[in-house]
């Protein structure tokens, strides 16, 4: 058995280098995340006393240097198809080791909670790697859809969370947990195949397209039912079909996007003078519009009733005036 | 050129205020320098950032360039501050010296005010934007309950500066390119392209001149106009009408033209969009510019012809020719086009 006095000594000591890395990994991430314009929730947590402690009289084998998860990061993202993406972008940026889907644990016939669990460590040549040694610093990396940790959280403090819990539950209630698990993970496979399939009406095909950008330069969520709403009366403005909309702005994308990241950076230090569809992916779209046919935007958000402030917001932060 | 992208990405990096009064012939009055830098949050960074768009971006701004002989010091304080590394250690005392030479060109009839000078930076571009700020009055309401009732105290603040009620003021953006500069001037109070004394001032504190000669601009807005009128409006009425609006507007008294001003005032909604674009693709002014119209007076000039029965004609001064009138008849030489009705 490991030796807890000594344990609690070193990470009263240690915790908060610990701390440090697990924000610097969590920085890292969500740099990547947004690079490739996937929204995801990065956290971290330098696990407390008690907690280390738990886990090394549950797990003798352990000790405190061989514990992997003494920090951990979570991803969260919101389809289940986008983990593999986040563990490509984590093995870019960290040396990873092998991943472990927890889906491979559980039986055919079984459910439960699942997530993918990888441990990180910075690559060698990191120009972090002297302040955060790679033999010393290592963190627990998991990556579940929105369902997936919907399940771990609610399970998190009941006696059915794991097996060994289940085994001593009468089996009606086993078979309610069971069922319970079951349409959380239907759920995530349905949410994952909706966005995937979604039948194809253009302010969706826009709005998937524009989400791609959006999330490249923050990670605010958007109110989607807005977004759809206002794409949809948007669109007619360009009088071309949706795959040539797609096509030129990923155009513009290419040619603003530093002007763009320019505007979010300066919009995110303050909050209190930035239009409410800033924070929108048809945002895009918008600042498209101003720059190319500003008579007709505003033609058409008089005409849908939106106040005319948000627009001119809008188009200030783009560098756009409406003064004649 | 400074477009939206520029204004877009700007950021401020050093900020002062100086006070600069009135200055009547015979005063002893001296403006307040201030020798620190305002210190400033994100907010009103935000607030400075919107009021520099709207009045850069919008049609009042027009391009200037540096006169080549000038008494006025802006010219090469602001290359030189342009040309350093900021923040800047010469940022504070090339404003003050802006602020006094400010002082010198005051009149007795200008309109005191603030001189906010702001050191910028847009991606890779340095520059240095310059304001006369004219402090405006409001007021400001607490509700006040005193023994169970209520009532609205007012107070009156007369220091307010930069308010949204004020979208236009002497202004000026300098931004580095490849070569040189890029330059625009905004003067709101007066008319900035009159010949006046008053309207001069503030280009005259500048050093600086406009850059495109105004009558080749006037003769290409116009040229340009007309073309879109006869190419691309089809309805007869809406013809007439935007082509009296165009004639009126260079025959007007204003010194210039904003050509936004007028799509906004004259052009109607579903040609707004279509006419912009053709200014643009024919290369006509879409900034104010300004108006000389000495180049295109024939083509502005009309003749009517007022017939006893009541009938006008209304022919170009370069077209007279094409009218023959005799003792009992008016005869047009021309083919019909249209005809419309009112």
């Amino acid at each position: 058995m490991v030796d807890l006095e000594e344990t609690r000594r070193r990470w009263l000591e240690e915790r908060p280098r610990f701390a440090t890395f697990g924000e610097q990994l969590t920085l890292r991430l969500k740099e990547a995340l947004k690079e490739e314009g996937c929204w995801g929730e990065v956290t971290t947590r330098a696990k407390d006393m008690d907690s280390l402690i738990r886990k090394l009289i549950k797990k003798p084998h352990h000790t405190y240097d061989s514990l992997g998860d003494k920090c951990g990061v979570r991803v969260i993202v919101r389809y289940k198809s986008e983990v593999d993406l986040v563990l490509k972008l984590a093995r870019r940026v960290f040396h990873c080791g092998e991943p472990e889907n927890t889906a491979e644990r559980l039986d055919h016939n079984k459910v439960g909670y699942l997530s993918t669990h990888v441990d990180v460590r910075l690559y060698k040549n990191d120009f972090l790697a002297s302040t955060f040694p790679p033999e010393v610093f290592c963190a627990e990396l998991q990556i579940r859809s929105l369902a997936q940790h919907l399940w771990s959280e609610m399970s998190h403090d009941t006696v059915y969370k794991n097996d060994d819990g289940l085994v001593h539950l009468a089996g009606p209630l086993k078979r309610r947990v069971f069922l319970l698990a079951g349409a959380i993970e239907i759920a995530d496979n349905e949410f994952d195949r909706l966005n995937i399939e979604m039948p194809h009406v253009p302010e969706v095909e826009l709005l998937q397209s524009l989400e791609r950008h959006y999330y490249k330069l923050t990670t605010h969520r958007a109110d989607i039912d807005l977004s759809l709403e206002t794409i949809r009366w948007l669109y007619p403005i360009y009088q071309i079909e949706v795959p040539r909309i797609r096509a030129h702005l990923d155009e513009v994308w290419n040619d603003s996007s530093v002007m763009l990241q320019a505007v979010y950076e300066a919009a995110e230090q303050d909050p209190t003078g930035r239009s409410a569809f800033l924070l929108q992916p048809e945002a895009l779209m918008i600042y498209d519009l101003l720059r190319r046919k500003v008579w007709d935007i505003r033609q058409a958000w008089s005409d849908q009733g939106l106040p005319p402030k948000e627009l001119e917001r809008m188009a200030n932060a783009f560098g756009i005036s409406f003064d004649a | 050129m400074i477009g939206h992208s520029d204004l877009a990405a700007l950021t401020v990096r050093q900020i002062i205020f100086h006070d600069v009064p009135r200055n009547p012939r015979g005063s002893n009055g001296q403006p307040t320098l201030t020798d620190t830098e305002t210190t400033t949050d994100a907010r009103r960074v935000g607030i400075l950032k919107k009021r520099l768009t709207q009045v850069f971006g919008s049609g009042a701004a027009f391009e200037v360039e540096f006169l080549t002989t000038t008494a006025s010091p802006v010219p090469p304080l602001v290359h030189s501050l342009t040309t350093q590394t900021l923040p800047s250690n010469d940022f504070v005392p090339a404003s003050r010296k802006m602020a006094q030479y400010l002082f010198e060109k005051h009149m007795g009839s200008t309109s005191a005010g603030l001189l906010c000078v702001i050191a910028i930076t847009s991606g890779a571009r340095a520059g240095i934007a310059i304001m006369k700020l004219e402090r405006e009055e409001g007021a400001d309401l607490h509700l006040k309950t005193a023994g169970g009732h209520s009532a609205f105290e007012m107070s009156v603040l007369d220091n307010l500066v930069l308010t949204d009620g004020t979208r236009l003021f002497k202004s000026a953006l300098f931004l580095t390119n490849a070569t040189g500069l890029d330059c625009l001037a905004c003067d709101s109070q007066n008319d900035p392209m009159s010949r006046s004394d008053a309207a001069k001032f503030w280009l005259a504190f500048l050093g600086c001149r406009f850059v495109v000669d105004p009558a080749i601009s006037t003769q290409r807005w116009f040229d340009v106009s007309v073309n879109f009128i006869n190419q691309e409006v089809h309805d007869p009425v809406v013809k007439q009408a935007m082509y009296e609006h165009l004639v009126s507007e260079l025959n007007s008294n204003r010194q210039a033209v904003s050509p936004k001003r007028f799509i906004q005032d004259y052009v109607k909604t579903d040609l707004r969009q279509p006419y912009e674009e053709f200014l643009r693709q024919n290369n006509a002014p879409i900034r104010q510019f300004s108006k000389d119209t000495g180049d295109i007076q024939s083509k502005l000039r009309r003749l009517s012809y007022h017939t006893e029965e009541g009938l006008a004609v209304i022919v170009p001064a370069d077209k007279e020719k094409l009218v023959e009138v005799g003792k009992a008849q008016i005869v047009v030489r021309d083919a019909l086009r249209t005809i419309s009705r009112k």
